[in-house]
């Protein structure tokens, strides 16, 4: 009950900040957006000239790619600060964090979350969902919706397990910016399309180290049960909420340790 | 409430900001710490506040070991930066970026915020009951003048209305150890004239304890009992303002316009004399020889125009500790 009061009190005034000069935040949404649909074009136009990408038709890669849009407008709700962490601990907010008499974790989870660019890609997501959704063969029964929503959380989580672990090297060095958000973006570039059409290593990494495939891929599969899957044990498809837990315990475990080593 | 045994802290650079320093300050107690840039004050606040580990020696708040994450210490204590311990300490010491564009947003307020949502947010991580966290605030309001900007984004106050809002982001939660560090750079006679009653007032009705640490002496003797120097990472005095009085403050001066030749004054028992035309500086102890015999001695004997005696300041008096002579 305190910690919702806390998050609807960073929630509030987030928003309230946010949105307050109304021209600069709506074009930033706008900016935010078109930037997103130009790669969601970019991914069209390949389509249109091979019909299919490793059996995927373009309504099933508009479909994945909802999830993934999804995932991450949530993902800029609740980890934000992880994602700028070096400058908030150049500019003294970290400390201010630590000075307070609440659990740190808490505190950053929510605070400064970036809600203007949370509304583009969660608008670009319900877009991808309405475009697809129904056309990809899905029935929408309570099992599969349960799925759906279980699969949006575990990817939110997995995307902030990445971040959090990277933002730990922050402790022990100062600047990684490039590390962190070269890791993250290839990834998830990669993620935009289906995992069995690329080679041995990249699905290796994309499974084991950065587990982007179970952000979007492996719940794609479970909902459209395409023939690629055969590839992969069939037990992967419901293996995302395990892989949320176990990657973002050990992330945060990692921070915790870390931040043992931190000389404001 | 705060024991400090042996601290030693060194940086990359092999200075040592912390030198085994010892010290003991219990509840209620209201100390200044002083010292020049980068003798070491941030750091050892930071020390106590758990932002920074010694590397050898023993630190204890609240009979605990200061961790910053601590909440049970986060809850009872209060930090306020000024301009100065940012310039100075954060600054230079720990990173060597830009110490301007880091002081855009530190401190305890969210600068992308206005005052009213942070004061909201402190509400809610305090845990204060609304009515009388507002009430609180109405009181501040009237020694610090925050409400008018209260919809004002933190980066856009002048630097004085922004410590008035950050020195009263912190007493509203009216902390068992305040600490301060160079709270008084940036703001004008008015307002630190109003802080100063307002830590008085906090200290008598809450017995909250109080670290001041800044250059400006004046303020210190003004708020403090207790009074610390810091010198290149060492504790060069721990003490009462009384007990540097009597110490360094024995070493008077006695200046006297003649109206005739200079005349011999072997007689009397001065330290030294300084003779510019028909005007004499003479050094004295105040232990020794009283102002009245040397003035006796004086007036009784020769024409004189004029007479001034000087009581050295507190500010003299430190110089003097600091290994200058007391002039």
């Amino acid at each position: 009950m305190d910690l919702i009061q806390l998050f609807l009190a960073y929630a509030k005034t987030g928003i309230k900040t946010r949105f307050q000069y109304h021209m600069d935040s709506f074009l930033l949404s706008f900016a935010v957006f078109f930037r997103e649909a130009s790669s969601i074009f970019g991914v069209y136009f390949l389509l249109l000239k091979f019909d299919t990408l490793g059996d995927w038709n373009i309504k099933e890669i508009f479909f994945m790619f909802s999830i993934i849009s999804a995932t991450y407008s949530l993902f800029i709700m609740f980890f934000m600060v992880f994602r700028d962490f070096p400058d908030w601990i150049k500019h003294g907010d970290f400390d201010r964090i630590l000075l307070r008499p609440r659990g740190i974790f808490v505190q950053m989870l929510l605070n400064g979350a970036d809600w203007v660019a949370a509304l583009s890609h969660g608008a670009i997501s319900v877009l991808m969902f309405i475009v697809s959704a129904n056309s990809v063969g899905i029935r929408w029964n309570a099992t599969n919706i349960l799925y759906y929503i279980v699969t949006i959380i575990s990817g939110t989580v997995i995307q902030g397990a990445i971040f959090v672990f990277f933002s730990a090297f922050n402790f022990y060095f100062s600047k990684n910016h490039g590390i962190k958000e070269f890791v993250f973006w290839k990834s998830r570039r990669f993620a935009t399309f289906p995992l069995s059409i690329y080679g041995r290593v990249v699905q290796n990494i994309l499974m084991f180290v950065i587990p982007f495939a179970f952000v979007n891929y492996f719940p794609a599969q479970y909902l459209l049960r395409k023939s690629d899957m055969a590839a992969y044990p069939a037990y992967y498809m419901y293996l995302s909420p395990v892989i949320a837990v176990v990657s973002f315990t050990i992330a945060y475990l990692f921070w915790r340790f870390s931040l043992r080593y931190y000389q404001s | 409430m705060i024991i400090v045994k042996n601290a030693v802290k060194i940086f990359d650079n092999e200075i040592h900001a912390t030198d085994n320093v010892s010290f003991h300050i219990s509840s209620c107690e209201k100390v200044g710490l002083i010292g020049v840039n980068g003798a070491g004050k941030t750091t050892l606040i930071r020390l106590i506040c758990g932002l920074l580990r010694p590397d050898s020696g023993y630190i204890r708040v609240f009979r605990r070991e200061p961790l910053s994450w601590d909440k049970t210490i986060g809850m009872k204590m209060g930090m306020v930066y000024g301009l100065g311990a940012i310039l100075a300490g954060k600054g230079k010491v720990s990173f060597g970026f830009d110490a301007l564009s880091c002081f855009a947003g530190s401190g305890n307020l969210d600068s992308e915020l206005t005052i009213k949502n942070n004061f909201e947010l402190i509400q809610t991580i305090y845990r204060i009951p609304q009515d009388l966290f507002w009430s609180r605030f109405d009181e501040l309001d009237e020694a610090l003048g925050v409400k008018e900007y209260m919809n004002y984004h933190i980066n856009q106050l002048s630097l004085g209305q922004k410590m008035r809002a950050e020195i009263a982001s912190v007493l509203i939660y009216e902390p068992e150890l305040l600490i301060l560090d160079e709270p008084f750079v940036g703001i004008d006679v008015s307002a630190k004239e109003a802080i100063r009653m307002l830590l008085k007032k906090l200290s008598m009705n809450k017995n909250t304890t109080i670290i001041l640490a800044t250059h400006n002496v004046e303020e210190i003797e003004k708020i403090c009992n207790r009074v610390m120097f810091l010198d290149r990472g060492k504790m060069i005095y721990d003490g009462s303002f009384d007990k540097i009085k009597y110490l360094h403050g024995c070493m008077n001066t006695i200046s006297v316009e003649f109206d005739e030749k200079i005349p011999d004054l072997q007689d009397l028992p001065i330290v030294k004399y300084e003779i510019e035309n028909h005007r004499m500086k003479a050094w004295y102890n105040s232990d020794i020889v009283s102002a009245k015999e040397i003035t006796a001695f004086i007036v009784s004997r020769y024409r004189i125009k004029d007479l001034l005696i000087h009581k050295p300041t507190i500010e003299e008096m430190i110089k003097s500790i600091y290994g200058g002579i007391s002039t």
